[in-house]
């Protein structure tokens, strides 16, 4: 209960401190909508029934009336600006309060956490109720201003003229809140059931509708008939579910809406007020009317205020969800830590070993290795070796379960992760493009943002330039563009830095090729210029002289820089400083080139497979 | 027309929402999460997700006033100067000419309390169905939508011998963009075909014309001398075997996922799909699974599901074109993230099972391109050069050049190439 409570509050202040003017006002609207009909249909009908009984002149009913009118008119002016105006630009801004805590949260979360089936489905669906969290809690708020004025107008009319009109109205309600508690249990039950099938639904819908599926569809036109299948029989499964409980449904809700609600009133409570018109003359006529008319509305507004408990208490599931995730605290926390020294240096991997989850199998055990600052270390096994996890755990996106990772002498755990991970140039296997220019897409930072960041550091460097930040940040993209093989198709381009990258919000958008995108993925990793560089199959969709091109660009640009890199292509190790041969999850052969070959083990197998086929031009 | 400007204010705001969707995506979505650490990417979405906030409320300016007035108008018309009107016509017959009685009176007043009830729900309803027939324009759109490809054309059958498959002429323009120009090719039954090319020459967008997923926009593509147009669609793709760059696992059993709904019977399904995957080389991952090749694919749904990493995938869409029997089969780049061991055993794998197929593939792994039966190098929108392996090298053009450089480092003081 207090938990219910205090997520309520959460919300509220959320709210009320982005946009206090409309929460007042949504507040505000439900005593205008329920007092604007308590002032129309108890008052103003009354009024006139009044006159008629009692033989009042017309012009005073005339004039009553009149004044309802007039106030009516100019109420729904500022409700026509709430509606079609002030909502639309509050809400949004509501949405962001909350979401944009949400994003940085997901910003700074543990990488770890993606890889929890459990944790992530939560965080989802934080996500998406977001939005409708908010929603909802402005509504309820609003029915219980809503259910707050009835009751008091009404009550206060109710006991003024004939106080037992009450007891009825809360009879009636009572019961009706206690078989609707019947009733709601079994709709729970039902939508946890049905909420797995509905997932069913969702993914075929996405699959038939989303890109990504398109050629697969139209190849193998008989997944699609399965597909389909499959979403009949989740709707199916629905249907039954829903039957099952159809008919109980049904009675609970005749008991409900007939019994409870109808006899009692219609049946009974007229009756009395009859009664009391008629033979004791203890009510008058025109009030026995406006009384009648008026349960309905007074009952509806119990029935809202109790209605509050459970929607506060469905929405609090949502917020908790949404607090817990806004509340986690990170094990690698991003911003605490010392700064990293300037320049490069040693890295000394001591011992490290790795496993994903606390139970699973090691993919990394007992690891050791020490790098030069400038050494080029390149990363070779099959696949599943467990490469890729561990250039992971050199970019710092996860902690060795055992061991440590040390770079200037120091474990990199005391460093701060936003500054070192900085301090790495990182290609991915499964880089990503995003829906933005072509610039974004190289200095993956916003402009403004990162123009910042340079003005910062050329403060504390002391160096002044003619160039404007942003200049800066352009020709660094070029140039990094550039050296990564993409100059040519760069200038094909009119708009240049500017070219929308995907075509997912500008039509004129480019959606470049597999080999184009890993060029510009490279390219961020050269704009970056770290001492330390980590390539992950850098040239996997390259073409040959693309390959080539890139591996000259890294001689180049590799100066100076520790560079690990894992590839399949053995014409890119082969120059290697230092090659290291995983095999699952050990260092099974270690050495350079020419000593590996002369090992005649795994390497030298590999090498043999790959290089023998190439004949002597 | 309050629904109109619903409606339009809607459409303006909808590429807003569109994008905000897009950032809820890439912030919750575990393939941008490595990124989203190491790089300042986060300034950018967050900038994004500003503009389009500010954008949402930039399209209600433009609105507001307009739909005030009408609202004003609406709520008047319907409601207010109905009641009070009918109030004050009541108390008139009833107070001035005294034609209606205090009962009937109370009749009317009651009345006219649930009839307000009554009006508010149907003037919504009214309105959502207004609403929803403006948005029924879309979907109508969508379904009447007029394939320029039919997918269901009935057409001649094309058997199932492949004697030849000629490009002749081929142009293509994808968005006023020209990918091919001129082209001209032609794969014969039974032989191997390796396109080469630089990234981005339209290697795959050829493919793509192949199974007629696109039409040229001039020029005509002919199996066995007829237009292809002519064939029965479902039947000509029957024809193809294809394992594409791009891998999408569907949530379904592994051996669904190789399969890919062909008709192939459940007696057999198992031993097919065992020996496709062992081609190409993926039986020993797929046997370490929970439940073997009945295990999920993705945790779409089923929390058991397996992710599989970029290779493991590729080796499972490489095993789709394994498992069919038809007489043309195109592999496009399918090592590209294969170790070096797994990479040549692919290879062999694929000489060997499609020796009597027509094969075509697409490589940057000139190593396995050179034991073709022909080249086609593309460049330029169009075939550049072609012919055999040594041909192309005695040319020395641009293949040569390619050969060459790749060939390099694996030759060069070569202790091992034995």
């Amino acid at each position: 209960m207090k938990r219910v409570l205090q997520n309520q509050l959460f919300l509220w202040k959320l709210c009320f401190k982005t946009c206090p003017g409309y929460v007042i006002y949504f507040l505000y609207d439900g005593f205008r909508y329920q007092g604007i009909i308590f002032l129309e249909h108890v008052l103003g009908i009354r009024y006139v029934l009044h006159c008629a009984e009692f033989q009042e002149p017309f012009w005073k009913a005339f004039l009553f009336i009149g004044v309802i009118l007039l106030i009516n008119m100019i109420q729904i002016v500022p409700d026509g600006f709430f509606i079609h105006g002030w909502s639309y630009r509050a809400k949004p801004k509501l949405y962001k309060a909350l979401k944009e805590q949400m994003y940085q949260k997901a910003a700074d979360i543990d990488l770890s956490c993606y890889d929890d089936p459990k944790y992530y489905n939560d965080f989802v669906l934080a996500v998406a109720e977001a939005e409708s969290s908010i929603d909802r809690f402005l509504s309820m708020c609003n029915l219980i201003v809503q259910a707050i004025t009835v009751i008091v107008t009404t009550g206060a009319f109710y006991i003024a003229t004939d106080a037992m009109g009450i007891v009825f109205v809360l009879a009636s309600f009572i019961l009706r809140f206690l078989i609707a508690r019947v009733i709601n249990k079994l709709n729970y039950e039902v939508r946890l059931k049905v909420n797995p099938l509905e997932r069913k639904r969702n993914y075929v819908s996405r699959v038939f509708y989303l890109n990504d599926y398109a050629k697969e569809l139209r190849l193998h036109p008989v997944v699609g008939e399965e597909l389909e299948k499959e979403f009949e029989e989740a709707n199916d499964a629905i249907i039954e579910e829903q039957k099952a409980v159809g008919v109980k449904r049904m009675w609970l809700n005749f008991l409900n809406n007939y019994v409870v609600g109808d006899f009692i009133m219609d049946g009974l409570y007229i009756t009395y007020l009859v009664f009391q018109a008629a033979v004791l003359h203890t009510v008058a006529y025109s009030d026995a009317v406006v009384l009648f008319n008026r349960t309905g509305s007074l009952r509806r507004g119990f029935q809202n205020m109790a209605d509050v408990f459970p929607m506060a208490q469905e929405n609090s599931l949502y917020i908790e969800k949404i607090r817990a995730f806004l509340d986690y605290e990170p094990k690698i926390k991003v911003m605490k830590g010392e700064v990293v020294p300037e320049g490069n240096a040693d890295i000394s991997i001591e011992n490290i070993s790795f496993a994903y989850k606390e139970d699973a199998a090691e993919t990394l055990k007992n690891i050791s290795l020490k790098v030069k600052p400038g050494e080029k270390v390149a990363i070779v096994g099959y696949n599943g070796a467990g490469k890729t996890t561990l250039i992971k755990l050199l970019m710092r996106l996860y902690d060795p379960t055992e061991g440590n990772i040390l770079y200037h002498g120091r474990n990199i755990k005391e460093f701060r992760p936003y500054d070192y991970r900085r301090r790495v140039g990182v290609v991915f296997q499964d880089y990503q493009m995003y829906g933005a220019n072509l610039e974004e897409n190289v200095i993956m930072a916003d402009p403004s943002f990162a123009a910042d960041q340079l003005e910062n550091m050329m403060q504390s460097k002391e160096s002044a330039s003619d160039v404007s930040f942003y200049e800066k940040l352009k020709l660094g993209a070029v140039s990094a563009l550039e050296r990564a093989g993409f100059g040519e198709r760069y200038r094909s381009l009119d708009k240049g830095l500017d070219t929308q990258v995907t075509a997912e919000f500008d039509k004129e958008g480019v959606n470049f090729s597999g080999g184009e995108s890993q060029k510009i993925a490279i390219s961020r990793a050269f704009y970056k210029d770290a001492d330390i560089l980590i390539m992950d199959e850098p040239s996997s969709a390259l073409d040959p002289i693309a390959e080539y091109e890139l591996n000259k660009a890294m001689e180049s640009a590799a100066k100076g820089k520790t560079v690990f890199y894992i590839s399949h292509r053995l014409s890119t190790t082969r120059d290697a400083d230092r090659i290291i041969l995983l095999e699952n999850g050990r260092i099974a052969e270690e050495g350079t080139h020419d000593s590996l070959l002369a090992m005649n083990g795994k390497y030298a197998e590999m090498w043999r497979v790959q290089a023998g086929r190439y004949e002597t031009a | 027309m309050i629904s109109h400007i619903d409606y339009d204010r809607n459409k303006d705001m909808n590429p807003h929402n569109r994008r905000i969707a897009y950032i809820n995506r890439v912030m919750y979505l575990p393939e941008y999460a490595k990124e989203m650490r190491l790089t300042d990417v986060f300034s950018l979405m967050r900038r994004q997700y500003k503009e389009a906030i500010t954008g949402l409320s930039d399209v209600t300016k433009k609105y507001t006033k307009k739909a005030m007035v009408l609202h004003w108008l609406y709520v008047m018309f319907t409601f207010t100067f109905i009641f009070e009107g009918l109030l004050i016509y009541g108390a008139f017959r009833t107070l001035v000419l005294k034609s209606m009685s205090l009962a009937e009176l109370s009749v009317i007043t009651s009345m006219m309390v649930s009839t307000t009830w009554i009006l508010i729900g149907f003037t919504e309803s009214l309105t959502s169905l207004f609403k929803n027939g403006l948005f029924i324009e879309y979907l109508r759109t969508f379904l009447e939508y007029k394939e320029k490809i039919p997918e269901d054309y009935e057409g001649i059958d094309p058997g199932t011998e492949i004697k030849s498959l000629e490009f002749r002429n081929v142009s293509f323009s994808y968005k006023d963009k020209e990918v091919l120009s001129h082209l001209n090719m032609e794969f014969r039954g039974g032989k191997t075909y390796a396109l080469v090319g630089h990234n981005g020459a339209g290697k795959t967008t050829l493919i793509k014309l192949l199974l007629r997923l696109y039409d040229p926009t001039e020029g005509e593509i002919l199996l066995n001398g007829r237009n292809i147009k002519e064939y029965d669609l479902k039947k000509y793709r029957a024809l193809f075997a294809t394992a594409f760059q791009d891998n999408r696992m569907f949530s379904m059993s592994v051996k669904e996922n190789v399969v890919m709904g062909k008709n192939i019977p459940e007696a057999e399904k198992e031993d097919r799909v065992n020996e496709a995957l062992k081609l190409s080389g993926a039986y020993d991952k797929v046997m370490s699974l929970k439940n073997g090749m009945e295990t999920t694919l993705t945790n779409e749904f089923d929390d058991e599901g397996a992710v599989l990493s970029g290779g493991e995938a590729q080796k499972i869409v490489v095993a789709r074109a394994f498992v069919k029997q038809c007489p043309f089969k195109v592999f496009d780049e399918p090592s590209s993230a294969l170790d070096p061991i797994a990479e040549a055993t692919l290879f062999d794998n694929i000489y060997e099972t499609c020796k009597d197929n027509t094969l075509v593939f697409i490589s940057h792994r000139l190593s396995s391109v050179q034991n073709a039966d022909w080249v086609y190098l593309l460049s330029d929108k169009t075939v550049k050069e072609e012919g055999t392996h040594r041909m192309l090298m005695d040319k020395h053009g641009i293949y040569a050049d390619m050969y060459t450089k790749q060939a390099k480092n694996y030759l060069a003081i070569s202790g091992g190439a034995c």
